[in-house]
């Protein structure tokens, strides 16, 4: 099941809703949970059974390192937790990658039953792999409840596609928490605004890349036009389910992280990553960069630290090569900004930066969202006039004159503008009586682009 | 979303969508190999898509905000010219249209030989669109590659004989009153000596006419005028579906003017193979006419001059089969296809 369906926004979210404030504070995490795994086995009937057994299996872990953590059979139970977790993800995610990869390097051509990705397993693995790591390293208490971890691991609103949220973040909540009604109201808010994103700028904007491949021959400006499209696609569509998801949390009294802070605004990769895709970011920061050194080691090490959690993360986002080619063009540039493009960067004026920063997401994304690495040097090679395509015709024209409102909506909306001038707003009474009109009219709005389309999938639940 | 959840329940289904010529899901029966294998979950949500409460208003509304917030310039690949309404096609499909006219070969070949071969292209309404940097199909390609394809029929140019009036403004069709010198193009060039003259047929309006790119467009444009044209030889046809062996004299079907699609009044709608005889017709000549739903309303317009026509619809007959309902024997014949269905070639059988 998917946010932006009817099937959730008019039957399960309501539904939910209306069980949870009325079930009694001691029963709120079973409510919870009951819809969270109905939420799950809606989507992915034949992973459920995997799914819970992960969650068993972490729940079970937790207790064990807790109870042995001072002794050697403490750290056996957390690397034997922690390697079934990745075991798992391993094989239902890059089995199929690493297979393919050996029948071509051993110029094999044997019949291999290809598995299915189960929804959300790359989220709720890291979510538990960090649950077991702080209970090993003390920073938290194991959960003694095993509907509190199960709902932790479980948690519809974070659990297909993000934000990754660490249990010491939520912990609290999951035993104790308040809700009031401005806390709901600023949940709607903050779900609406997500829905808002998602269906009338994200859907939208990925057209473009749909007129990339259906052309049969683009020209250099509509490569352009589907490559900026998706960018701004992708931005919108995963920062609104982080939206969405920190929404609903606030509705059921949970405070999730921010996940997104505008990172089209940043002058550098550096400065991107930090805004872009927070949870991950830390999460490889904590669990794997900083174990493995960070930077305090020699520099050949830390050329080897930042090659490995870069290529993880190209690969945590899919079983491909061009994600791991993605992850480790990041890795590099990183690298080049922390040996001498970043001063480089700071004396350039801001705009000169962030056309750098811009141009080399953009081509990042090409490189992302192609079907493969020949695809998408076939493309970049085009944007840039070197496969000898036309610059422009009269069918991309139509395109831009059709698609150029919503892309100036789209890059004012990928900025802060809009969250600064909405702001002032609060100044003015009248504006808490607009807001909740405003908010009717985008769920409305949402609905009718909803009720016109039939495919409608978020983009991260390939990952 | 509470207030919608009650009235998604409260409100009584719809059978079906008039503005999108469908019918609408319905509840999904609960089962558990459904529910087991998620094709519950996927039903449910077609389902609650399909009886949204307001949904057509809704769909209404997302037609607004593209055209009028957005500044699309297209909603779902419905643009708005002036007087009328155009479904966008952009992509020239080269392996469809081979397809298509390997399809018309390999027929040529098996029945065709000896006969009097004709076919002509009729050109989609958005050829006529004057509006300036519109996308369309490469009708060039489209003739030239008939033309080089085809080379053993002749080729009857329907291009400079229609004009954008000629089509309904809400429905890709075109006029059966309009289609005087296209008929007299296709008698001329057939050989047919016959002069038909529409001015001698008694006219019969229905109004309004909803084609469908209005329900597509989704917004509240002015309805068509739908005109059909008779004579009272008319009544003693005789019009045999030969694939369902059902026989009557009926040409329009006046009771599929109060359908989903009231273009189906020509000889009831789309139907496989449909023959048509006029004991009345002044030669005794037999025309059979390959053709798409454009057929439907020129086929009345020919029969006063062929004693019988024979229509075929590749897309719901293999043409393999065609041996088992035709002799062919003397008839003219006519391939006569719009660029639509050229376009998408594999749906011939």
């Amino acid at each position: 099941m998917v946010f932006s369906s009817v099937t959730f926004l008019f039957y399960y979210l309501p539904l939910v809703l209306m069980f949870y404030y009325a079930a009694p504070k001691a029963l709120k995490n079973a409510v919870l949970l009951v819809s969270s795994f109905l939420f799950y086995f809606a989507g992915e009937p034949k992973f459920f059974a995997l799914f819970f057994v992960s969650i068993l299996l972490n729940y079970l872990a937790g207790r064990a390192i807790e109870k042995y953590r001072t002794t050697p059979h403490g750290k056996g139970v957390f690397v034997l937790s922690v390697a079934t977790n990745l075991l798992l993800l391993g094989v239902f995610k890059y089995a199929n990658f690493f297979v393919d990869g050996l029948q071509t390097l051993l110029q094999l051509n044997m019949a291999v039953v290809k598995l299915a990705l189960p929804i959300g397993i790359s989220f709720y693995t890291f979510q538990a792999i960090s649950y077991l790591v702080d209970v090993y390293r003390g920073e938290v208490p194991a959960q003694k409840s095993f509907i509190n971890l199960a709902l932790y691991i479980s948690l519809f609103p974070q659990l297909i596609a993000g934000p990754i949220v660490r249990y010491k973040t939520i912990d609290d909540a999951l035993d104790s928490r308040t809700h009031t009604s401005e806390l709901f109201v600023e949940g709607i808010q903050r779900f609406t605004v997500g829905l808002g994103k998602k269906i009338l700028l994200a859907n939208q904007l990925g057209e473009t890349w749909g007129l990339i491949l259906q052309a049969k021959e683009p020209t250099v400006m509509l490569l352009w036009l589907g490559a900026v499209g998706f960018t701004l696609q992708i931005y919108f569509d995963f920062s609104a389910y982080s939206d969405m998801a920190i929404g609903l949390g606030k509705m059921f009294g949970f405070d999730f992280n921010e996940n997104f802070r505008h990172p089209f605004m940043s002058k550098s990769i550096t400065e991107f990553w930090r805004r872009w895709h927070i949870s991950l970011g830390t999460w490889f920061r904590d669990y794997l960069y900083i174990p493995l050194g960070g930077n305090r080691v020699s520099k050949l090490r830390w050329c080897i630290n930042i090659a490995i959690v870069w290529l993880l993360t190209g690969l945590w986002h899919g079983a491909a090569w061009q994600f791991v080619l993605w992850g480790g063009f990041f890795g590099v540039l990183l690298v080049l900004e922390k040996a001498f493009l970043g001063k480089v960067l700071l004396r350039l004026p801001a705009f000169a930066a962030h056309i750098y920063m811009m141009v080399t997401v953009i081509l990042s994304f090409v490189l992302f969202n192609s079907a493969s690495i020949y695809e998408a040097i076939r493309f970049i090679s085009g944007m840039f006039a070197m496969n000898g395509l036309p610059l422009m015709d009269a069918l991309t024209v139509y395109y831009y004159k059709s698609y150029g409102i919503l892309f100036l909506l789209g890059t004012i909306g990928s900025t802060d503008i809009i969250q600064k001038e909405v702001a002032k707003l609060y100044r003015f009474k009248a504006f808490e009586l607009i807001k909740p009109l405003a908010l009717f009219s985008l769920l409305i709005l949402s609905t009718a682009y909803l009720v016109d389309a039939s495919f409608n999938p978020f983009l991260y639940f390939r990952f | 979303m509470i207030g919608g959840l009650f009235l998604n329940i409260l409100t009584p289904d719809k059978a079906q969508s008039f503005s999108e010529r469908r019918p609408l899901s319905n509840l999904p029966p609960l089962t558990l190999h459904g529910v087991f294998t998620g094709d519950y979950s996927e039903a449910f949500e077609k389902y609650a898509l399909d009886q949204m409460v307001l949904r057509e208003d809704l769909r209404s509304l997302k037609a607004f905000m593209q055209y009028r917030i957005f500044g699309k310039l297209d909603n779902n690949g419905i643009y708005l010219g002036d007087s009328s309404v155009y479904k966008l096609e952009t992509y020239t499909d080269h392996k469809q249209i081979q397809y298509f006219t390997d399809k018309l070969n390999a027929v040529y070949s098996k029945y065709l030989e000896r006969l009097n071969v004709h076919y002509a292209i009729i050109p989609d309404k958005n050829f006529y669109m004057d509006s300036e940097g519109v996308p369309k199909l490469d009708y060039d390609f489209i003739v030239n590659h008939l033309y080089q394809s085809l080379s053993n029929m002749d080729e009857i140019d329907l291009f400079n004989v229609l004009k954008s009036d000629d089509y309904y403004a809400t429905d890709l069709h075109w006029k059966q009153e309009n289609l005087q010198s296209v008929v007299d193009h296709l008698m001329m060039a057939m050989g047919n000596e016959t002069k038909i003259d529409f001015s001698t047929y008694d006219i019969h309006e229905f109004h309004p006419f909803y084609g469908a790119y209005y329900g597509q467009s989704a917004l509240s444009l002015s309805p068509d005028k739908l005109i059909y044209l008779k004579k009272p030889w008319m009544e003693g046809i005789t019009v045999t579906h030969l694939d369902q062996m059902i026989v009557s004299n009926v040409l329009y079907d006046v009771e599929k003017l109060e359908s989903i699609d009231a273009y189906d009044v020509f000889l009831s709608g789309p139907s496989a193979i449909v023959e048509m005889t006029n004991p009345q017709a002044t030669t005794e000549k037999e025309l059979i006419l390959f053709r798409d739903s454009f057929g439907s309303s020129i086929a009345p317009m020919l029969l006063e001059a062929y004693q019988k026509i024979t229509l075929v619809d590749l897309r719901y007959i293999p043409s393999d089969q065609l041996g088992e309902y035709i002799a062919f024997e003397n008839q003219d014949v006519l391939f006569l296809f719009s660029t639509t269905v050229i376009n998408k070639g594999f749906i011939i059988k």
